[in-house]
């Protein structure tokens, strides 16, 4: 072993992060070259002058100010436990969300749906908003859930839009044109993406949170919700269409849902700064 | 002594008495590191308790088949980086190396007490003076014990990297005090 690769590994050898034989190499070699040798002692040098830099003693109270808050965070989430007549309470909610739901979404496809289909879609939904009302209860979810669902109402006030017979005209040449051409093809799947994106990125931005540490999983939550709970309008919206463009038209309501979330808090986050500073 | 993976379990189970042991084993470990990373000293306390909550509040995502030091320390960076990120400012009475460097150097003392003072002043400016990322490895490999691999584990950075920031630390610490300790010895 050369002096060069000796006085690379001295810091290794100092931390005992070397393997038995290199140790043995590296030793061997300072036993008999006095060049390393001083590189050494100046590697210890530094070694004991650093291990003479005390931290203070350490402030007493802090562990139980943390037990504390620890058990504040406790009573919160046991009060929060849901009872039975919450769950009542929040099926009964999430009902009345779904039958809000439908008005606009079955006006828009009163001429795809059979009766049968809209009570299908209305327990779908009623099943889909108690889940995320009961969600709600939870401190940790609390927000994310109730940005989705302002992002869901919002994207159900929009359906009403659809209903303009010239507008539905317009869609129903467009999804001719796109079984045909791939730039149709693409731009249906972009116009699904911004379908669902929008309304999530509004809402996502108004609704004011605590820390963006953790933006891209709980972006990713957000998305989950609010995929579920658009979900059930957007499936409606596919009913008349042949495969091909339910396929285009359901890939892209995902992709917008799943990228306006993390994309919305990390917006969320640098605007928060902004006005911070 | 039960040590920090079984004391985790139990934390995980709902048991308080093991979260008390382990918040009272680790707060002195966590007050030495956000004060050697260079905090303020009226923050070093809230960011202790937050690392203290956060472990608490994350108490399912730990993996007993890994070591528990890293996994604390990954919090820790964490919180100290959601806090510098909040106040927007690295180090609380620290110049860069190469500003430390210029600084007058402290008169010996006779007393070998004050001397040791002294020299742990050096150093504190030494380490502070270090680039950020260097500076947190050298912390966690040299007073928290923290193998190269561990460290790697805690801030997320291939074993490589770790390894050249200890090494870039120890040679720029090398150059910084040598000098001071040969000025000093020969007044």
């Amino acid at each position: 072993m050369n002096c060069a690769r000796v006085q690379e590994l001295l810091v290794d050898l100092l931390y005992e992060e070397l393997d038995a034989g290199e140790r043995t190499s590296v030793t061997s070699h300072l036993e008999t070259c006095q060049a390393c040798q001083l590189r050494w002692s100046r590697v210890r040098a530094v070694a004991a002058a650093a291990d003479r830099w005390s931290a203070p003693p350490v402030s007493r109270g802090i562990a139980e100010r943390a037990l504390v808050r620890v058990a504040v965070e406790r009573h919160a989430a046991c009060a929060s436990m849901v009872s039975s007549a919450a769950i009542v309470g929040r099926v009964l909610l999430g009902g009345g969300a779904a039958l809000l739901s439908l008005l606009p979404v079955a006006g828009v496809a009163s001429h795809q749906t059979t009766v049968l289909g809209a009570g299908a879609l209305a327990v779908v939904w009623t099943v889909l908003y108690s889940a995320v009302f009961l969600a709600a209860d939870h401190p940790s979810i609390r927000g994310l859930t109730r940005t989705a669902l302002i992002g869901s109402g919002i994207a159900l006030l929009v359906v009403p839009a659809m209903t303009i017979p010239s507008v539905v005209d317009a869609c129903e040449r467009w999804v001719r044109a796109a079984q045909g051409s791939a730039p149709m093809a693409l731009l249906l799947v972009v116009v699904a993406a911004g379908y669902t994106a929008a309304p999530l990125l509004v809402g996502a931005l108004s609704v004011r949170r605590e820390s963006d540490r953790e933006w891209i999983v709980d972006g990713l939550k957000l998305s989950a919700l609010y995929a579920l709970l658009i979900a059930p309008a957007v499936a409606l919206q596919c009913v008349a269409f042949p495969l091909q463009i339910t396929a285009l038209w359901m890939t892209g309501a995902l992709v917008g849902a799943a990228t306006a979330g993390p994309i919305s808090l990390r917006i969320g986050g640098w605007l928060r700064q902004a006005t911070a500073k | 002594m039960a040590d920090d993976r079984e004391l985790m379990a139990r934390v995980t189970e709902g048991e308080e008495s093991a979260l008390e042991l382990i918040f009272a084993r680790w707060e002195g470990r966590l007050f030495a590191y956000f004060h050697r990373l260079g905090s303020h000293p009226s923050w070093v306390e809230d960011l202790v308790e937050e690392t203290l909550v956060t472990l608490y509040r994350r108490r399912g995502r730990y993996d007993p088949a890994r070591p528990f030091a890293p996994w604390l320390y990954g919090i820790a960076r964490l919180v100290w980086k959601d806090h510098l990120r909040h106040r927007g400012r690295d180090l609380y009475g620290a110049a860069s190396l190469d500003e430390v460097e210029v600084m007058p150097t402290v008169e010996p003392d006779a007393i070998r007490a004050a001397e040791r003072q002294e020299e742990g002043e050096l150093v504190r400016r030494g380490v502070q003076g270090l680039p950020a990322e260097q500076r947190e490895a050298f912390i966690l490999r040299h007073y928290h014990g923290l193998s190269y691999d561990e460290i790697a584990r805690a801030i997320e950075a291939p074993l490589g990297t770790v390894k050249w920031r200890i090494h870039e630390a120890v040679r720029r610490l090398e150059r910084y005090v040598a000098p001071h300790r040969v000025r000093e010895s020969t007044e």
